[in-house]
């Protein structure tokens, strides 16, 4: 019996091997490209022969043999479960499907591999004794294939607003940007973005106000900047590339990229006036700038420009601006930049030879788990210049207005679905000084899956009205759209007022909804309704975006 | 020298002027959805002859999972490519449909660019003055900013009123363009015009320039609410112009008496004559503020209520002009007979006006 028993299980022990060697069992090699707890795919599929239920042998390091079954399968993948749902294989560790050999003949026919068809461009810089996976230069821009690509925004907003008399606002806009990729052939990139706006303004005791207007915010030719040209050079209107602070130019603009990482230019061209209709040609600038960038340290970098302006051909303003970023450590970020102005006997208001005319400095830092907090402080005043300035101040408010303000905010998730944020700040000027706080609560899913829900309580002092109030938001995402409903109720007290309205309640009802139809094509609409004490307004607005 | 290369400001065809735009902005709104097929673009875009921009020496053995295998450039149909799980950063928004190689190209580590922020990638058409957290007022989802009036809320400035229905171009003109310069929050800078226009009281005549909060709320410049407290604007005051008190301009040392308004009122009064009668000029014993006539004078004698009550001035008082003199004989209620008999017990009766007040100075039996 004993016997007879040891000789059947020598029989068993060897009929795998004996299978395979006498082939009807193949053992067709995989590896695993994918892994979580409990299973595994690789890359085999219906295409190599595989079907579902088919053994599969793992051999991880150390761990001798792991044996799961083919759950899932596609053309050249297949998903494997393990019987224990704790097991883990690390991606890339090989394996065996074992498969029946007429399966492996009959799915995988010979000469169906397609050959490679020839490279299109040879590889540069080439030697035979590099290693398999050193990494390859990109082809020079010049070298690559003339790309287009663009986008077309159209928005309509319309607001009345009946409390005082009837006032009517609306704005519409239809922009188009493009741009192209080495068009010369020269590996440079243009740019065209303009922008058709129309506004109508309709407010009691003045006269009605239409306006359509076109402007070109764009139409620019860059070259240069790669890996392979240290010098950039960019004509035409754009955006300073590497001061934006100086604003848009009407000219050129040179960069050059030293052997340390740090950038040198210049430029020089009449600069549009920073408003709606980016009308040019009463004002040139020229500017100079250093940037200190390490190639090899890009947490720290600091810029510093300098811009000298005339207006009409009078000497207008001479600016100096610097920019800092330093980020040492994972998680903190430090930005800093700081606008000052030299004055001269030209100027009148300004009694000092050099004022700092705006600083901002934002500190932030951020946990592994999402937690953050952000500290920013900031200081406004205003410059005296003879270019076209947003506000008319006289000369007493261009020597004495001034705001500091301190903001700190922070969040924090509380658990998988409560996170909790807050701010303080506080703000001073030439007259008074004031300040505040809000704190909200988010809940994830906690009316729909897919939504979120937040509440806010924040109380404001400022400079001539108090705000006490909060604010409720429902967002919920479903497929490719959000919608999103928003009320807020706030209480606010007139500070200097010595009437007998110096309370007033007021609210706020919106409702929006975004939706992407397409990679390319999304849309956004929204409803607004504020009310309350003295206040009744509505407004809707829609806007589209295709790209393509 | 004064070059104006754009934009083309002066176009503005009569046809473009109101309704119509907004009518053709519609039809654009419109035209865009029909353009915008679902036919996605791909997101990879590689190009040929690129090269492996990303390096690939951690990826799956398997090619073939991107990969078609006619060539590498392009990649399967039915490519998929969870960001969160295989990187550990969650593509959000927009940048789920984003094309792979507007981030992962040639032009440096992905990785170092997105440590700097969005500003890594995206230009700052604000020129550095809104400061590097661009999600305090942008979304992922399309990039359109939300929230600026809560966000306004944290600033001295809170939007009251009319402000939070008023678009950003009012206040800050090259918010088009991005360009939120810092604007001065004195109200005098926004509505210097209002200023010039406010002739009811002549604002600049006055002086009155700065400290607009005082008088006005931000919910509408019309309507100031000054405290008029030391002579309270109750009834028909309440509406007036205040030229229609303070004409001469004189806002302090108005005199708060009525007559000072009210004097030509007085004196063509007839019914009563109240110069002839001699009235004192107190108006207020007789007249409130809401309307001048319907006099409530305080009489002695009651005639607001009872048998006396709805009675008309010239029932009592027969000689025209002179309201000192009153009769109580000529009343058909008080005739001589019926009066006899009343007081036919009463010592001393005699039918006499006097007589008649002098007991029933109350009007009562």
């Amino acid at each position: 019996m004993r016997i007879h028993f040891a000789v059947g299980i020598c029989l068993y022990l060897s009929a795998v091997p004996l299978a395979a060697q006498d082939g009807k069992i193949v053992r067709l090699p995989a590896r695993v490209t994918l892994t979580q707890a409990g299973s595994v795919s690789i890359d085999r599929g219906t295409d190599h022969g595989l079907s579902i239920g088919d053994p599969v042998w793992f051999y991880p390091r150390g761990q001798g043999t792991v044996e799961g079954r083919v759950e899932r399968l596609e053309a050249r993948t297949a998903w494997v479960r393990f019987s224990d749902p704790d097991m883990v294989v690390d991606i890339g560790v090989r394996g065996e499907v074992l498969l029946p050999r007429d399966r492996l003949q009959k799915e995988q026919p010979e000469g169906q591999v397609p050959d490679h068809p020839p490279w299109p461009e040879p590889i540069q810089d080439w030697d035979p004794q590099d290693p398999l996976l050193k990494g390859r230069p990109g082809t020079h821009p010049e070298a690559r294939p003339s790309q287009w690509g663009g986008r077309w925004t159209n928005s309509l907003n319309w607001s009345r607003s009946s409390e005082g008399g009837q006032r009517d606002f609306a704005f519409a806009r239809s922009g188009l940007d493009l741009w192209f990729e080495n068009p010369f052939s020269q590996g440079g990139q243009l740019w065209i973005d303009g922008e058709l706006n129309y506004r109508s303004v309709t407010v009691p005791d003045e006269p009605d106000f239409n306006d359509t207007e076109f402007r070109l915010d764009r139409l620019s030719y860059a070259w240069g900047g790669s890996r392979q040209q240290a010098e950039r050079i960019q004509v035409g209107r754009f955006l300073q590339y590497e001061f934006p602070e100086f604003g848009v130019l009407d000219g050129a603009e040179f960069g050059y990229r030293l052997a340390s990482g740090d950038r040198v230019g210049a430029s020089f061209g009449f600069m549009p006036e920073p408003n709606s209709s980016h009308s040019t040609g009463k004002d040139l600038q020229t500017a100079v700038f250093f940037r200190h960038l390490p190639l090899e340290k890009d947490h720290f970098s600091i810029g510093s420009g300098f811009q000298k302006t005339w207006h009409e051909g009078n000497q207008d303003r001479d600016l100096w601006v610097t920019t800092l970023r330093y980020q040492p450590i994972y998680g903190f970020h430090l930005y800093a930049s700081s606008w000052v102005d030299f004055y001269g006997s030209q100027d009148k208001a300004k009694t000092s030879s050099m004022e700092l005319t705006q600083f901002q400095a934002t500190a932030g830092y951020r946990w592994q788990n999402g937690d953050g907090l952000n500290l920013s402080l900031r200081r406004i005043r205003f410059p005296e210049t003879l270019r076209f300035q947003v506000s008319s101040l006289n000369r007493q408010a261009l020597r004495d207005q001034e705001n500091l303000s301190l903001d700190l905010s922070g969040w924090h998730q509380l658990n998988d679905w409560i996170s909790l944020s807050g701010s303080l700040h506080q703000w001073s000027d030439q007259d008074d000084s004031g300040g505040g706080g809000e704190m909200r609560v988010e809940f994830e899913d906690l009316i729909w899956s897919g939504s979120t829900f937040a509440a806010t309580a924040f109380r404001q002092a400022g400079k001539f009205s108090d705000a006490t109030g909060g604010r409720l938001e429902l967002n919920y995402f479903r497929n490719s759209s959000v919608w999103r409903l928003y009320w807020e109720s706030v209480l606010y007290q007139q500070a200097g007022f010595s009437g007998g309205q110096a309370d007033l309640w007021q609210q706020s009802l919106r409702l929006s909804w975004d939706h992407s139809f397409s990679s390319h094509f999304s849309l956004s609409t929204y409803l607004e309704q504020l009310f309350g004490e003295q206040q009744n307004s509505t407004s809707i607005g829609i806007f589209s975006q295709t790209t393509f | 020298m004064k070059l104006r290369l754009f934009p083309i400001r002066s176009w503005r065809p009569s046809w473009l002027q109101s309704l119509p735009v907004l009518l053709a902005a519609t039809l654009t709104l419109i035209v865009a959805c029909v353009a915008g097929s679902p036919k996605d673009t791909p997101r990879h875009r590689w190009w040929a002859g690129f090269g492996p921009v990303i390096p690939h020496d951690n990826f799956p053995a398997d090619c073939l999972l991107c990969h078609t295998g006619k060539d590498w450039n392009t990649l399967r149909e039915d490519f998929e490519f969870d960001h969160e799980a295989e990187t550990g950063v969650a593509l959000v928004g927009a940048h789920q449909q984003a094309q792979c190689l507007r981030c992962h190209n040639d032009r440096g580590p992905t990785a170092q660019f997105a440590a700097r922020g969005c500003a890594g990638c995206h230009e700052d058409i604000h020129q550095g003055l809104l400061g590097k957290e661009c999600k305090q007022c942008h979304g992922e989802e399309n990039w359109l900013p939300t929230g600026q009036i809560a966000r306004h809320s944290k600033t001295r400035f809170p939007l009251v009123g009319v402000h939070a229905a008023t678009p950003c171009f009012r206040c800050h003109p090259g918010s088009e363009v991005g360009i939120f310069t810092p604007t001065s929050v004195e109200c005098e800078s926004c509505h210097a015009d209002d200023l010039q226009r406010a002739n009811n009281p002549n604002h600049l005549q006055q002086g009155w320039v700065r400290d607009c909060d005082r008088c006005h709320i931000p919910t509408t410049w019309k309507g100031a609410g000054f405290n008029h407290s030391r002579w309270p604007l109750t009834g028909a005051h309440a509406n007036l112009n205040c030229q229609r008190c303070h004409g001469s301009g004189v806002y302090r040392g108005t005199p708060r008496q009525c007559v000072a308004c009210h004097l030509q009122d007085y004196q063509s009064t007839t019914n009563p004559d109240h110069q002839a009668l001699g009235f004192p000029t107190q108006c207020r014993q007789c007249h409130n503020t809401q309307s001048w006539r319907g006099a409530t004078f305080d009489h002695r004698f009651p005639i607001n209520g009872g048998n006396h009550g709805g009675l008309d001035c010239r029932d009592c008082h027969t000689t025209p002009g002179n309201y000192t003199i009153f009769t109580c004989t000529d009343c058909h209620a008080h005739r001589k007979n019926d009066m006899d008999d009343e007081h036919d017990d009463v010592n001393g009766y005699v039918y006499q006006t006097a007589a008649c007040y002098q007991c029933h100075p109350r009007g009562r039996e």
